[in-house]
């Protein structure tokens, strides 16, 4: 039972809000009637927008207390106990533990109430193929497959939830005939959702589609139904991953590898294989670049393989390991064994794989072959294929194929083809290689066509080895045409044995011909605007389930692939939690096709920095990049804000911000932790009181970076801001770090210090730039302390000339004393442009030969200490960190010979202002 | 058991018809909204792709099917244009799809969208396992006139709105109707000359075709020929390419000799090649004193328009949108065109593209 279920009408719940609210203000003990405040509660929680429901509660509840909220829990679990209520589940509601219990028992959310509609209509031949309707099996169903916000997907995590609430949209009413959702309570969930046109004919559509189904029977316009498996059982048959090959004449008798992988949406039959999916790269068999996340899911992808791949391994490999997953791309997503690839030339110079390596009297083909293939000669021709590890030829196969041609053909491992050909006939084949192989849908009647060409009296039929069916076959070269029924999701074979005359047999007996077609049968994708199609538009975001704070930060690669004539605008739209929208600017002028990683980040930071733009940014929870190419589509890559169960909530007013903490752990007696820190002090961390982080923090000119942590959640943010009237030195900032200097602070507390300023998220105008010189000046503070005064004074010498080899000399006179260390290092230090493993060993090589430092683990730790110490600080524990510090002070120059080097490599040997290199390790 | 049945090829025909939605025809016609369904139901499957791929895929599928299959490949290479034409596929060139290196032209499934015109809106896009993006109760109301799919709003509602949630993308009317800038047919051809001229000598080219300039302008296929030795200035021309269409160009010819070539479309065009050349012809025409014609007749239904030679894509898209296809009788293709609209768009005819209004015959 939900609290929603409390069927009292509207005027009853307002009568009783009005006297909770009177009982509150008057002070009067409010557990006599926890049973209202938790309907009160759930009745907020339908209203909730998902952001803050804490703050709404307490606006329209005034004299409310804080400590309140884990009462209203505690009502909660009373109203569980006492009437069977649900207890929330998943791992949202493990993170949010207070707000879970209201939200859950409102049931469905107002504004969840259009994604759940639409994600019934998008699943709704899923369902319909659900064996039985269960709660359960759809909860799971909607949590793999479901498309929508992140938020949702919280939702959806409440598997036995959903599936109730589905049952009880659908009307279906489960066997026993309790109803899953009070009936009221009920209809006023469905009046709420058809309130709006789309959401109401999607549900209406997914209630037919389904109650078709399980009363057998198709009807209406739409496709006909799947029929049930034939052998019942929960779980679908694997969906066909196969890829497929194909060769693509790219001139001058040469032939390119073209493969065509599957979208894996298929494969995500959970919540968690969905997001291993989403989230992990993958590499290619045969190809040296990894992909983006979530590159095959959600769209098929083509690509050029200039390595032919390994047929004894899957095609593609995740980064991460996901026993499932691999399992499946073990089993299914391989090209064929070879060592031979056979491929028939089509009329539109596509060479498609035929995996029955069957022949055909008068067609071409290009046999492909890891080993020798056969001897050029006759019809068969050298030809290239642009692919490493393979040789081609072409096979031009005669109408007339003598017997020691065939033969010929047999020792190469094809056959001449049968008599039977069997293809889709009126729908054009989806996925037909031209000679055995096609895929249809589980709302598809397929119809095939069969002819023969010898005299044959009939076909005998069979599908997937069952019963035998025979039809009568016309004249030679007539065809006869069969509709299968619509057919479950899977494999499924197709056999048509020729039978021949039986006096014609004994008179000239021969084997009977056969032909054969497998049928890869799948459920319809559902279409999801603003996802990629096979348009001229080929969008790709790296990572690509990146929140808004890393698409804001500029760490996203973005590429845009289309027709060089073309352009687009790439469009960028902010909105707060409530749904508002901030702002919907342009980014820069129009830009050309190709739009390269490089060319958005250009024109992305200037719009991100831009004053107002960054302004706006503050407020908000939700964004969305729409690249708009006119009639060649519009690519929408929504951002969320992680909403995190601490965290910081920002209002802006004119240039002024407030932050605000936002506490939704449900962590009892516990209170978070809040430090302060000044970007012009940023070493010095002021902890705020309890009751200075319950009020709003107002954050001046430059800015500030808040930290909230309370146990294992925390939430960093970096706030800039810009006073009105602000001269050209206000913009940026000048930071001290005397603590540092006078050993108030070590140096393992300065890189934790320094690693909270990095791992915040940015907020307000100038941030990234004021950021950057927060950052520079505690690393480079860092590197003194550990360094000395002398290097740190040469280092800054370095970093401020442009030109000129007395500085470089000098810096070199600061490593050990000596020349011939330093010196080598500016001869050699492009060996770190290469593999950091090899450069890393060449210098603890080097600082060994030099009496420098005798440690290969520590030298490689001072390049990472000279390179990245706020990855390093991320890295390492308190005590490693504290004894790394320890070793390299006791021993400087080894770290002053790293920063030599990282110094050289950033700026290409030349004094410059970089001053960290990009080594990746 | 699963049912295995065997049918005829009538209800084949009938039963493709029902699974893309098309009411059920007589017999086994196999009418262009069938083919149009066909081909889009293709694109979906195998886009980005040639035409020729799109062209094969319908073809095997409706083999041993139609009661004239001879007609069959021409009507769906019509069919292919006419889906550019509306904005159902975009054969866009230039493009690099799974090789960034690797340039090429390739038709494209146009992504779902809308044209919001006076009273209608206009309907283009293709997705994939779908043979309908609309929601039923919205495809329940798509209008089809050819390959045309059109949407009339109710008074009470806001379509466009509600287009927009489904999340097809409004393509504004200007940018769909977008037509390059104007110039005189005389100073256009000059400006491609001297591009022609200055490419490298052309050397030998097998099998070229050219458009005969003097040969009449109201039969286009009979205009093609090889070139002979009375043929000597500025051509229309296309080459062959192994695998693939020929290529569209414009020759340098002189006395039946080709001295210099260029391929169209030129580099970053938005429009096709066939568009290019198609316009030059026009011109050239128009030069000559000899203009392409169209054939004007006004009918109860509004001015219907015949034309003998093909038209880019940017003049014949705005037929589409401002009048609709009809059966062609003598002629390459018709269109009906509203009352009110008609003579704007002869104008348009007469101004843009050249075109002269030709007798009627008998009428």
């Amino acid at each position: 039972m939900f609290a929603l279920e409390h069927g009292l009408s509207n005027d009853e719940i307002d009568e009783i809000s009005r006297l909770l609210r009177e009982r509150l203000r008057s002070n009067l003990s409010l557990s006599p009637f926890w049973l209202l405040w938790a309907i009160y509660g759930a009745e907020l929680g339908y209203a909730y927008v998902g952001d803050e429901y804490w703050q709404s509660f307490e606006q329209k509840t005034p004299y409310w207390d804080d400590h309140d909220r884990y009462r209203l829990a505690a009502w909660f679990r009373k109203f569980q106990e006492t009437y069977y209520g649900v207890a929330p589940t998943g791992q949202w509601a493990s993170h949010f533990r207070l707000i879970a219990w209201p939200i859950t028992h409102a049931i469905l959310p107002q504004y969840l109430q259009r994604q759940f509609a639409r994600a019934l209509y998008d699943l709704r031949f899923r369902l319909a193929s659900l064996v039985s309707l269960n709660a359960a099996a759809i909860g799971h169903l909607l949590a793999a497959q479901a498309h929508g916000s992140s938020r949702f997907h919280e939702f959806l995590q409440q598997e036995e939830l959903t599936g109730r609430i589905v049952l009880a949209v659908l009307g279906h009413t489960p066997k026993g005939g309790v109803e899953p959702i009070e009936k009221a309570t009920l209809d006023r969930i469905v009046g709420d959702l058809e309130e709006v046109r789309a959401s109401r004919e999607w549900l209406k559509e997914a209630r037919r589609v389904v109650r078709d189904r399980f009363v057998g029977l198709a009807r209406g316009a739409a496709p006909g139904m799947p029929r049930p498996p034939s052998t019942p059982h929960e779980v679908p048959s694997n969906p066909s991953i196969r890829p497929n090959l194909s060769l693509r004449y790219s001139g001058q008798a040469t032939w390119a590898l073209l493969a065509d992988l599957p979208d894996l949406r298929p494969l995500a039959t959970t919540a968690e294989i969905r997001e291993f999916l989403r989230t992990t790269r993958c590499q290619l068999n045969g190809a040296d670049t990894p992909r983006p996340a979530g590159w095959l899911f959600g769209s098929r992808r083509s690509v050029v393989l200039k390595t032919w791949p390994n047929a004894n391994r899957p095609l593609v490999k995740f980064e991460r390991h996901d026993a499932v997953v691999e399992g499946l791309l073990g089993s299914d997503c391989r090209i064929s064994r070879g060592p031979s690839w056979l491929f028939r030339i089509g009329s539109d110079g596509i060479a498609r794989e035929i995996t029955g390596r069957i022949v055909r009297p008068g067609q071409s083909y290009i046999l492909v072959g890891t080993d020798a293939l056969p001897k050029p000669e006759g019809w068969i021709a050298e030809t290239g294929i642009d692919c490493a590890g393979v040789s081609a030829r072409r096979l031009d196969v005669p109408v007339g194929v003598s017997a020691q041609e065939i033969a010929r053909l047999q020792s190469a491992q094809l056959q001449l083809a049968k008599t039977i050909r069997v293809w889709p006939a009126g729908l054009p084949g989806r996925g037909w290689n031209g000679e055995g192989s096609s895929e249809w849908l589980t709302t598809e009647s397929p119809c095939l066509g069969l002819v023969h060409d010898h005299p044959i009296v009939g076909y005998v039929l069979s599908l997937d080895g069952g019963a035998e069916a025979i039809i009568e076959a016309g004249a030679v070269g007539f065809p006869s045409f069969l509709r299968l029924a619509p057919l479950p999701a899977g494999v499924h074979f197709l056999s048509a044995r020729a039978l021949r005359d039986p006096s014609l047999q004994r008179e000239a007996p021969a084997p009977e011909a056969e032909g054969h077609l497998m049928l890869n049968v799948r459920e319809p994708e559902p279409w999801h605007p603003g996802q990629p199609l096979h348009t001229g538009l080929i969008v790709t975001v790296d990572p690509n389930d990146g929140d808004l704070d890393t698409f804001w930060d500029d760490r996203i690669s973005l590429t845009i692939l289309g027709p060089e004539s073309r352009q687009v605008h790439c469009r960028v739209t902010l909105a707060k939690s409530d749904g508002t929208e901030v702002l919907s600017a342009t980014v820069g002028e129009a830009f050309n096709l190709p739009v390269l990683p490089a060319a958005w980040s250009r024109q992305f930071r200037k719009f991100a920095q831009h004053d107002d733009t960054a302004a706006t940014y503050v407020e908000a929870t939700a964004g969305c990049l729409i690249v708009e190419g006119e009639d060649l589509g519009e690519f929408r890559i929504p951002f969320e804000r992680v909403v995190l169960p601490i965290r910081w909530q920002l209002r802006r007013q004119d240039s002024a911000v407030s932050a605000r903490l936002v506490n939704d752990t449900g962590k009892e007696g516990m209170l978070p932790t809040v430090i302060r820190y000044d970007m012009r002090n940023p070493l010095l961390g002021n902890e705020l009181s309890p009751r200075e982080a319950a009020e709003p923090i107002q954050v001046g000119s430059p800015g500030s970076l808040l930290v909230a942590s309370l146990g294992d959640y925390e939430d960093h943010v970096v706030i800039s801001t810009t006073s009105r009237g602000s001269s050209l030195q206000d913009l940026g900032v000048a930071p001290t770090f005397a603590q540092l200097e006078s050993g108030a602070i070590s140096a393992p507390q300065a890189l934790a210090t320094l690693k909270r300023w990095s791992d915040a998220r940015l907020v307000g105008p100038l941030a990234a730039v004021r950021l950057d010189q927060v950052k520079a000046g505690l690393v480079s503070a860092i590197y003194e302390r550990i360094c000395g005064e002398g290097w740190a004074r040469s280092e800054a010498a370095f970093r401020s000339s442009s030109s000129g080899q007395t500085t470089l000399d000098d810096l070199k006179s600061h490593v050990d004393g000596r020349t011939g260390f330093a010196a080598v290092i500016n001869l050699h230090f492009r060996r770190m442009d290469g593999n950091f493993t090899e450069g890393a060993a060449w210098y603890a090589d080097l600082s060994r030969r030099y009496k420098v430092c005798a440690q290969p683990a520590t030298c490689v730790a001072a390049l990472w200490f000279a390179s990245d110490p706020a990855r390093l600080a991320a890295d390492l524990s308190d005590g490693d960190l504290e004894r790394l510090t320890e070793e390299l002070a006791a021993n400087p120059a080894v770290l002053r010979g790293a920063r030599l080097l990282a110094l050289l490599s950033a700026n290409r040997g030349q004094p410059g202002s970089e001053l960290l290199p990009r080594w990746s390790w | 058991m699963v049912m295995l049945t065997e049918i005829t090829a009538a209800e084949v025909i009938a039963q493709s018809r029902e699974t893309v939605g098309l009411p059920s025809s007589f017999g086994r016609e196999i009418d262009d909204a069938l083919i149009a369904s066909l081909l889009r139901r293709a694109a979906g499957n195998e886009c980005p792709c040639s035409r020729t791929t799109l062209r094969a895929k319908v073809a095997e599928g409706l083999r041993g099917l139609a009661d004239q299959p001879d007609a069959l490949a021409e009507r769906i290479e019509e069919t292919i244009e006419n889906l550019v034409i509306v904005g159902d596929l975009l054969e866009l060139h230039d493009v690099a799809t799974a090789d960034q290196e690797a340039r090429s032209t390739w038709v494209f499934a146009a992504p779902p969208s809308y044209i919001v015109r006076p009273g209608s809106i206009f309907l283009a896009g293709i997705v994939p396992d779908q043979d309908n993006f609309l929601p039923p109760f919205l495809a329940s109301r798509m209008h089809r006139e050819g390959v045309a799919r059109t949407l009339y709003p109710e008074p009470s509602e806001d379509l466009p709105q509600e287009l927009r949630d489904l999340g097809l993308v409004e393509v504004s009317e200007a940018v769909w109707l977008r037509a390059p800038r104007f110039e005189p047919a005389a100073a256009m051809l000059e400006v491609v000359q001297r591009q022609v001229q200055a490419q490298p000598p052309a050397g030998t080219v097998r099998d070229l075709i050219l458009i005969d300039p003097t040969t009449s302008v109201r039969f286009y296929p009979k205009r093609w020929t090889a070139p002979h030795a009375r043929h000597t200035g500025l051509y229309v021309a296309r080459r062959p390419q192994e695998f693939g269409s020929p290529i569209w160009c414009l020759a340098m010819v002189n006395a039946g000799e080709v001295r210099q070539i260029l391929d169209l479309p030129p580099r970053h065009s938005r429009w096709r090649g066939c568009d290019h050349a198609w316009h030059f012809q026009l011109a050239i025409d128009s030069l000559r004193g000899e203009s392409q014609t169209y054939r004007r007749r006004d009918t109860a239904d509004g001015a219907r328009f015949d034309f003998f030679s093909p038209l880019p894509l940017w003049a014949q898209r705005r037929l589409i949108i401002f009048g609709k296809s009809v059966p062609r009788h003598n002629c390459l293709f018709s269109y009906v065109v509203a009352p009110r609209e008609a003579d704007a768009e002869e104008r348009f005819l007469q101004e843009r593209v050249w075109l002269n209004s030709a007798k009627v015959d008998g009428g």
